[in-house]
């Protein structure tokens, strides 16, 4: 292609800049950098980026914890209220 | 503490008085002054009070001598300092620091009695945004020879906290954010004031050459800057002539494109390179021609698609000073968008801008990049009406990314930064971009004065590739972690500007305040 030289200087230089960047990130994170740990699947999807999952509450694990605290004696769960606040 | 600390505050009400010494008194380190600037005899019943007088703190009515090294923390009057504040502002502000004056988030109380107190979170250090309205707030804390510098604490303290904030920012060269709560406001108006006629002064004073006029429905100052010699600018335009549907009617979207650009009246120089992939559709190609007529630099790609690598010879066969990135899939909807892209450019610190994109049903598609810590569309599926956190959606700020999709930038950035990065052909090659241009000390502006439509991933797929979020992360993790325009204090994985907290108050105030959710 007759752009090939100038295209190949482009990149050198994006290069030259992403090997800065990941030096910076080492520094910082050591061995840990890269994208370890993040939840990338919200990322970009239409319509449903502005809502996340907080609804653990009403997750079928909880119920029979619910059930067990709502049965336990006042002072037990007042406890367990304290403790957990 | 060997340093002299001086609270500022303009002269309130007893009441409001009396709740900011009640916080000063509470304060683990105590302020050595506090200038009660023109104080009148009223206040002297909170400032002669018994349990101020034997606090060995001077009180004064007007200046005080002011050491250089001084810290002098600004405030409103009513305004209830943290415990913990002023001894979080001399660290920050330690001799040495690179910081001359900073500013922090702060509470506000909440229309309930019984509700908890509403936070509001900032942003690092964004000179465009404090130009539309105050968001660093009204405590500001600065050096003492920078308060001297900006005409002194009595006068400041009298200020507008718009206009304050302004000149501190002029004497301090820019603010430091202490992501950390500093004050508690006894007010539940959480939206930063603006003021006009401070945004016309700070213009004057720095020679900026703009048109400042406010928001008509919000506290925000928007700044038009005049363009001083119209630049030629070359729209980038990748397309593989792709055929859609836009309300109902089939086009070919890269011709519907560039005819909402020839639309436009202030794009009499504006030169059109369609990168074409080899395998485009003659009908495609007429339609795009015929659109675009004499204005048309043809392209041929003739190599596996990546869109990045289109730009860039896109790019290379251009000759504008300015560069719109620019999708086939997009419409401009303002008329005047690229006369205010380009006017955000005229600030030589800008090296790119983009405008609010919306979908085509008229919601939000994107308010700019957020990196949460993933990279989201800010306040994507909102519906544009709504101000956001603080008005966020109302003013002129830098962000961490715009979308390519339709976006201004100046020729030598672009080149500085090496342009789209090859090995990012589909996704986040715009974020890598942007994040690019901030590495090498640019600023990157959204405005919501300009409006496209982007009729979003018509044309292909949007699906994520491991090995571009590998990349992504091993160049940016540290500004994925902390983005300095959004607040580590807020939630993660979300696209508004949303408290760390669950409920309905919570996504009031992301919402801000003229959502509906607010309104009932």
């Amino acid at each position: 292609m007759p752009r090939d030289a100038e295209l190949r200087a482009l990149h050198e230089r994006d290069a030259e800049i992403g090997r800065a960047a990941e030096a910076r990130v080492l520094r910082t994170y050591g061995e840990r950098g890269g994208a370890a740990g993040y939840r990338w699947e919200d990322s970009f999807r239409p319509g449903e980026q502005h809502s996340t999952r907080l609804d653990w509450v009403h997750g079928p694990w909880l119920r029979p914890v619910r059930f067990a605290y709502r049965h336990l004696p006042a002072p037990l769960r007042n406890l367990a209220k304290r403790a957990a606040s | 503490m060997n340093r002299q600390i001086v609270l500022a505050t303009p002269a309130g009400t007893v009441e409001e008085l009396r709740r900011t010494a009640r916080s000063v008194l509470a304060s683990t380190v105590r302020p050595t002054h506090w200038i009660v600037a023109g104080s009148e005899v009223g206040h002297e019943r909170v400032t002669r009070a018994r349990n101020l007088r034997r606090s060995a703190i001077v009180v004064a009515r007007d200046d005080l001598p002011i050491d250089d090294g001084a810290i002098v923390v600004f405030m409103d009057s009513g305004t209830a300092l943290d415990p913990d504040a002023i001894a979080t502002i001399a660290a920050a502000l330690q001799p040495g620091s690179p910081h001359r004056g900073a500013y922090g988030d702060s509470t506000h109380r909440a229309e309930g009695r019984l509700a908890a107190p509403v936070e509001v979170r900032r942003p690092q250090w964004s000179p465009e945004r404090l130009r539309s309205h105050c968001y660093v707030g009204d405590l500001v804390a600065v050096e003492g020879r920078v308060a001297s510098a900006a005409g002194g604490a009595a006068m400041l303290a009298r200020l507008h906290p718009h206009d304050r904030a302004l000149r501190l920012a002029e004497a301090a060269g820019s603010l430091a954010r202490i992501p950390e709560i500093l004050s508690h406001r006894h007010d539940t108006d959480t939206a930063p004031p603006a003021s006009v006629g401070a945004v016309d002064a700070h213009c004057a004073r720095t020679g900026i050459d703009a048109e400042c006029t406010a928001d008509p429905a919000v506290a925000a100052v928007r700044v038009a800057r005049r363009i001083r010699q119209r630049p030629t600018i070359s729209a980038i335009m990748p397309t593989r002539g792709t055929v859609g549907q836009v309300r109902g009617r089939e086009v070919v979207l890269g011709a519907h494109a560039i005819a909402s650009l020839a639309a436009a009246d202030d794009a009499p120089d504006l030169r059109i390179v369609a990168v074409f992939d080899h395998d485009t559709p003659r009908g495609a190609r007429d339609a795009i021609r015929a659109a675009a007529g004499r204005r048309l630099v043809e392209v041929e790609w003739k190599q596996p698609f990546n869109f990045a690598e289109k730009v860039n010879l896109g790019v290379l066969e251009s000759d504008g000073e300015l560069l719109l990135l620019l999708n086939d899939d997009t419409e401009m909807v303002s008329p005047d968008a690229l006369d205010v892209l380009a006017g955000i450019l005229e600030d030589p610190g800008v090296a790119a801008a983009g405008p609010m994109l919306l979908y085509e049903d008229g919601l939000i598609q994107s308010a700019g990049h957020l990196l949460n810590p993933i990279p989201y569309d800010l306040y994507r599926h909102c519906d544009p009406a709504h101000v956001g956190a603080q008005n966020l959606l109302r003013v002129q700020r830098e962000v961490s990314g715009v979308i390519a999709a339709f976006a201004m930038v100046r020729r030598a950035a672009f080149l500085e930064a090496g342009g789209l990065c090859p090995a990012l052909p589909l996704n986040y090659n715009d974020v890598d971009f942007c994040l690019k241009l901030q590495h090498l000390g640019h600023r990157v502006v959204w405005t919501p004065h300009a409006r496209v439509h982007h009729f979003e991933s018509r044309t292909r797929n949007p699906a994520l590739q491991p090995f571009e979020m590998e990349l992504l992360g091993a160049r940016w993790r540290d500004r994925l972690d902390d983005d300095p325009y959004f607040n580590p204090r807020l939630e993660r994985y979300v696209s508004t500007w949303k408290p760390d907290r669950f409920g309905q108050d919570a996504m009031s105030e992301a919402l801000g305040p003229t959502a509906p959710i607010a309104s009932k």
